[in-house]
């Protein structure tokens, strides 16, 4: 870029001639990308617009696949057009090659790449915590004391306006316990629409990951801890889950499908369920955050999250739906 | 050791100096060390291991219930170890130091000597026979484990298991995974990193040639050990191991620990010895500013690996005695904490993924100013991106965590130090585009494997800001997405560099070209079919497809189809390769003349003989420019020997 | 340094010689370096554990971060403490004296010390070594007590290295008496060089261990 001279390209051009000729090949090529990605794939891509937190992360994936696009898009130009243009037979004799400009280096171009990438992961570190913040974690596991939560929210269920499921992960199933409903657990997860939605993610063995995929969840299932994410799922249908983490020999199939309702099945499915599982309930440990399974065969209580004595919260009104 | 003709004086018993150094009696084939022995040492030890850890766990509780004595089990890997390494003599040296013996010293003549058949085969003192022996393992450890890909593979063609048992198709998964994330963190370092290193810098030897012979040979038994993991049940835990699961996991599960353990003390030797050669062992005139930029990413691999490293020594020991000695580290419910593994795993598992990329960015640096004809475009930000990349690394090991629940808090830190290592990162490819301004290319087989890396690092690269960022992360997640995203970074980056390098360096080596013809249908064919195996990976996993499952959606199904028919192509492709490698090897006749060098390149390591001698150099060098002053009329790199007449005095130790 | 003249191309011998100086210029930068980075690395080891003893702590997982009652032996700890403490001074006094000059030492002082600081790390690993097989509680009893069974063993392998540096230190000085001399006839070989370049080393070494040792008997004696 400093050279003047051009001791190689039969076609001479000038070093400023090769940058504009890259330089509009690029625009173009990024403009297209971008609008393509952003516009034409974009609404399309996953996890789909299912629930809020999957609104996000499609979101997400949209803006960082438009940023990739000129990214991407200048290594290919660059380096097509320095092959098409800069390139030597590879039959032709080492010694006959000749050499290229010997440049070393060029500090305006150097600081401005420096700067630019810096500035771009920047803005993206602050695009990405902002999304976070502003989403109540966007439907990540966020631990037992999650720093981002929607209104409503409150560490001790029986205060939390939110409907609480707990997600007890177990070699190689996933069962579901409604605490605000009498600590009722089920095999099959069951939320309504339109409203937000905690999963209070466990474990009682080893490591499992609760992944939602439609809905836009994914939290780790630790033993011994309570890993809590949110979420409001809109559209009434199934939702697909799965173990994300290596669990053991059926990890494979840990596989469940969960249903999206409409607050009022909602409330039909979860009175049949009480009244299913009644007499099942009791043998049940008592709710808690985590359970480990203690030497005398019950489970650690650490004295926390009593159940709410009163009638449970229940759903939003169904006014709440979109 | 030595290279000098004034042997130190021999002393008599009372201290005394004089007399002429006592010729070492040769012992008889079947004493000295070998392989032979090595095999029966490794027998010896693991029997001895296997019957001391009996005695001691018979009675125990936990023994008489499962059955299972892991005990004895690792035990007998120990000893076995420590067995295998005895026999190949690499324990003899500092027994003889407990008793004051120095280290023998080189007879005259030694300077000229070839390295024989045997020498590949034993514990040797020579860096150039063992970054063969790490080239040769290297490539068997490859392709072993590349072989449990295919079969990987071949379950996964059907949604719904077929093939493979799902424990077996854990233990295939595990078997692959473990053993390419374990033993290719050398795959660089290991051969071309001590061929290479004494040769750039202008050495004579290595600073601890046993150490890296040590490095070497633990690596063969850490190999054995964890492919002997499948006899005792194979480890359902993956490449990650994580806690409560490798806790009530079966035997298989110590034979992961214990080679994944050997081998980051392989790696810690192997490190150690690479970092006080480059620093301390630079000829006169090879300043900090004038070392090639390979050996510049050698170094800072080797400090990763140095510092890493150990905390993996820590972390298998400690899953160890949590599964023998039934310590609680990582049990919950008795004060431990399954995520104590995580930190522990990831804090050396980040920087082992730069372990794995520099290299490759090394390699890829060094190649294009030859095949550009042109200096290295910004030196010195390439270094320091190769620093920044080293130092970032150890500050973002819990991206790997977002959804784990540890630390909410501390996940928008973590995604910012996580694309800030963008930054350095992306300062290869500036190097690289200024290198490739105007140049005079030449398309040879090693520059388009180089290619061949930056384009599939791209991609490994913007796929892999998706995973550091929360949200994006979300999804991706422990799904196939993050296993497209490293196998780019890793096959598409590292192992494509090293195929580029072994094209580039083996007549370096051998005086021997590999096939130009057959290495363009190689690289043609792995560059079409790699990408045409891992990109439809991304879109497999951010579809829900979780990683290590032998089950899935059955509207994947043809995107899995295409994947493994596509690694099947790779296989073949593989095959290529070996063909050619065997081929010019071993059947083609010598050359009669030995390929010099091929590639016109300034660099330092041609200025010897091809092969080179026994000590490299008939004389330390002295270097008076830098190995990539293409197209500036500098003088050649160094000249062999003193100062000539007429060259500024350089003194020694600059910097 | 005598060099054979037989036969030799002009400008042989003097490259001959440039070529020991440098090597003897690069064992004692070698020694230097690994012997720092040794302890760098051995840092990151003893970092992890020291990392799992806060990390459970703060956790407190079922709250058996501690059982009542579980301490280390004091007996055993001070006593190591004091073996390596005593074994590390010792080593580095007398090293340092060696090697300045300023005080001087004759050689079968620092024969003394080094053996009697190799005696003392040994006699140190034994003792840890032998105090966990009876330490009244069971290793997965609490989280305190799974770091201390995993830790101590460490610590005592650090011991034994010690030990045995200076063992081998012991013997060469034995072995090619010459080697402690500070201006004797082969002062510039490299066996000479690598001792003492070995001796510095394990100068820094034994500090290192001793270090450690202190932070452990915090951790495992003094916090509660």
């Amino acid at each position: 870029m400093t050279t003047e001279a051009p001791r190689s390209a039969p076609p001479d051009r000038t070093d400023r001639q090769h940058m504009m000729r890259i330089g509009i090949m690029w625009v173009v090529v990024s403009v297209i990308g971008m609008v393509l990605v952003y516009f034409v794939w974009g609404p399309h891509m996953p996890p789909g617009t299912d629930s809020d937190a999957a609104r996000v992360q499609q979101f997400d994936n949209r803006v960082l696949g438009t940023v990739a696009v000129p990214v991407i898009a200048f290594v290919w130009v660059y380096v097509g057009y320095a092959l098409t243009n800069w390139r030597v037979k590879s039959s032709t004799p080492v010694d006959e090659v000749g050499d290229g400009p010997p440049l070393k280096g060029h500090r305006g171009f150097q600081a401005a790449w420096l700067a630019i990438t810096t500035v771009t992961v920047v803005s993206l570190f602050i695009f990405g915590t902002v999304e976070l913040d502003t989403n109540a974690g966007a439907g990540t596991g966020s631990g037992q004391v999650p720093i981002f939560t929607p209104t409503g929210y409150d560490s001790n269920v029986a205060q939390s306006k939110l409907l609480v499921v707990q997600v007890i992960g177990q070699q190689w199933r996933w069962t579901f316990r409604y605490p605000q409903y009498g600590g009722l657990e089920t095999a099959q997860m069951v939320v309504p629409a339109g409203q937000e939605v905690q999963y209070s993610v466990t474990s009682l063995d080893v490591i499992h990951s609760f992944w939602a995929v439609n809905l836009g969840v994914k939290a780790d299932a630790n033993p011994g801890v309570n890993n809590v994410a949110f979420a409001t799922a809109d559209k009434i249908g199934s939702v697909n889950i799965r173990c994300a983490e290596l669990c053991g020999l059926w990890h494979g199939a840990m596989v469940t499908t969960g249903q999206v309702v409409s607050p009022a099945d909602f409330k039909t499915w979860v009175t049949n369920a009480q009244a299913t599982y009644q007499q099942l309930i009791p043998f049940l440990p008592p709710y808690a955050d985590i359970y480990l399974p203690q030497s005398d065969g019950g489970y650690y209580d650490p004295g926390q999250d009593p159940l709410p004595s009163g009638p449970p919260p229940g759903p939003a009104s169904p006014s709440a739906i979109p | 050791m030595a290279m000098d003709t004034t042997a130190p004086p021999a002393v008599d018993k009372a201290g005394n100096p004089g007399g002429p150094p006592a010729p070492r009696a040769e012992r008889p084939w079947w004493l000295a060390p070998n392989l032979l022995l090595a095999f029966v040492g490794a027998a010896a030890g693991y029997a001895l291991g296997h019957m001391v850890g009996n005695w001691i766990a018979h009675t125990y509780q936990q023994v008489q219930g499962e059955g299972d004595n892991n005990h004895a089990l690792v035990l007998g890997y120990l000893f076995a170890t420590f067995g295998w390494l005895a026999g190949i003599g690499a324990l003899n040296y500092p027994f003889q130091k407990l008793f004051g013996y120095a280290p023998p010293t080189e007879a005259e003549g030694a300077h000229e000597r070839k390295p024989t058949l045997r020498s590949y085969f034993s514990y040797t003192l020579d860096h150039k026979v063992v970054g063969v022996q790490y080239l040769v393992g290297m490539l068997v450890y490859f392709f072993v484990a590349g072989l449990f890909a295919m079969a990987i593979r071949s379950e996964l063609l059907s949604p719904t298991r077929h093939l493979l048992a799902p424990g077996t198709y854990l233990e295939v998964v595990g078997e692959h995974g473990t053993m390419m994330m374990m033993m290719m963190t050398s795959v660089i370092l290991g051969p071309f990193g001590n061929y290479l290193v004494p040769l750039m810098i202008g050495s004579r030897r290595m600073a601890y040639p046993r150490l890296e012979a040590l490095s070497f040979w633990i690596t063969p038994a850490s190999f054995i050990i964890l492919l002997s993991g499948i006899i005792v049940g194979g480890f359902p835990t993956g490449w990650t191991g994580y806690a409560p699961l490798s806790i009530e996991a079966g035997q298989g599960e110590d034979a992961y620990l214990v080679a994944f353990g050997l081998m980051a003390l392989s790696m810690i030797v192997g490190g150690f010895n690479i970092i006080c050669t480059v620093i301390n062992y630079r000829a006169p005139g090879m300043t900090w500013s004038r070392l090639p930029i390979f050996v510049w990413s050698m170094l800072v691999t080797a400090m990763l690996m140095v510092l890493a490293a150990p905390v993996l020594v820590a972390a298998t020991y400690m899953s160890l005695l949590d599964r023998t000695v039934q310590t609680a580290l990582f049990d919950a419910q008795h004060g431990g904490s399954s995520y104590l593994w995580e930190n522990l795993f990831w804090f050396f598992g980040h920087p082992e993924v730069y372990i794995l990329a520099l290299p490759g960015f090394g390699i890829a640096l060094e190649l294009l100013t030859v095949f550009a004809r042109k200096p290295l475009f910004g030196y010195r930000t390439a270094v320091a991106g190769m620093v920044g990349v080293g130092t970032l690394s150890f500050f973002v090991w819990q991206h790997h965590l977002f959804d784990s629940g540890m630390n909410p808090d501390m996940r928008p830190v973590v995604m910012l130090t996580t694309e800030l290592i963008s930054v350095p990162t992306g300062i290869i490819y500036l190097v690289a585009i200024g290198t490739l301004w105007r140049a005079r290319l030449r398309l040879a087989v090693p520059i388009l494997f180089v290619l061949g890396a930056l384009f599939n690092f791209l991609i490994g690269g913007i796929s892999g800001v998706f995973l550091s960022d929360v949200p994006t992360d979300t999804v991706a997640h422990g799904s196939f997405f993050v296993m497209a995203h490293f196998h780019y970074t890793i096959m598409g980056s590292l192992l494509f560099a090293f195929f580029g390098g072994i094209y580039y360096w083996l007549p370096k080596m051998t005086g021997r070209q590999l096939d130009q013809r057959l290495g363009k249908i190689h690289f043609w064919t792995l560059f079409i079919f790699f990408n045409s195996t891992f990109l439809p990976l991304f879109a497999i996993g951010e579809l829900g497809m979780p990683r290590r499952v032998f089950e899935y959606e059955k509207a994947l199904q043809s995107l899995n189809d295409w994947v493994s028919i596509s690694a099947y192509l790779i296989g073949l492709s593989m095959l290529i390769f070996v063909y050619n490698f065997v081929k010019t090897m071993f059947i083609d006749p010598r050359p009669t003349e030995p390929v010099g060098n091929p590639w016109g390149s300034r660099g330092l390591e041609w200025m010897t003989s091809t092969p080179p001698v026994a000590y490299n150099f008939a004389h330390v060098p002295t270097v008076v420019s830098s190995p990539y002053e293409y197209g500036t009329g500098a003088r050649p790199m160094a000249y062999i020997g003193g100062e000539p007449p007429g060259v500024p005095p350089q003194h020694e130790g600059v910097s | 340094m005598t060099t054979t003249a037989g036969g030799m191309a002009p400008g042989e011998a003097e490259n001959r010689a440039r070529d020991l100086s440098l090597e003897r210029t690069s064992i004692r930068g070698a020694y230097w370096t690994g012997s720092r980075l040794f302890v760098a690395l051995s840092a990151m080891l003893f970092g992890s554990a020291v990392f799992a003893y806060f990390y459970l702590h703060s956790l407190d997982n079922d709250t058996l971060w501690r059982a009542p009652g579980q301490r280390e032996s004091a007996f055993v700890s001070v006593s190591v403490l004091a073996m390596v403490l005593v074994g590390a001074a010792l080593f580095w006094f007398y090293t340092w004296s060696w090697q300045s000059g300023r005080a001087r030492t004759n050689s079968a002082d620092w024969r003394v010390a080094c053996g009697i600081a190799a005696v003392l790390f040994l006699v140190a690993a034994i003792t840890q070594l032998a105090s966990m097989t009876n330490t009244g509680w069971a290793p997965g009893s609490s989280g305190f007590a799974s770091v201390y069974v995993a830790t101590m063993p460490l610590f005592a392998i650090y011991c034994l290295a010690a030990a045995y540096w200076l063992e081998t230190l012991l013997a060469r000085s034995l072995r090619v008496r010459w080697v402690l001399s500070p201006e004797g006839p082969n002062r510039d070989d490299r066996i000479q060089v690598a001792f003492a370049g070995s001796a510095l080393g394990a100068k820094a070494f034994v500090v290192f261990v001793g270090l450690v040792n202190i932070v452990l008997f915090i951790l495992f004696s003094v916090l509660n």
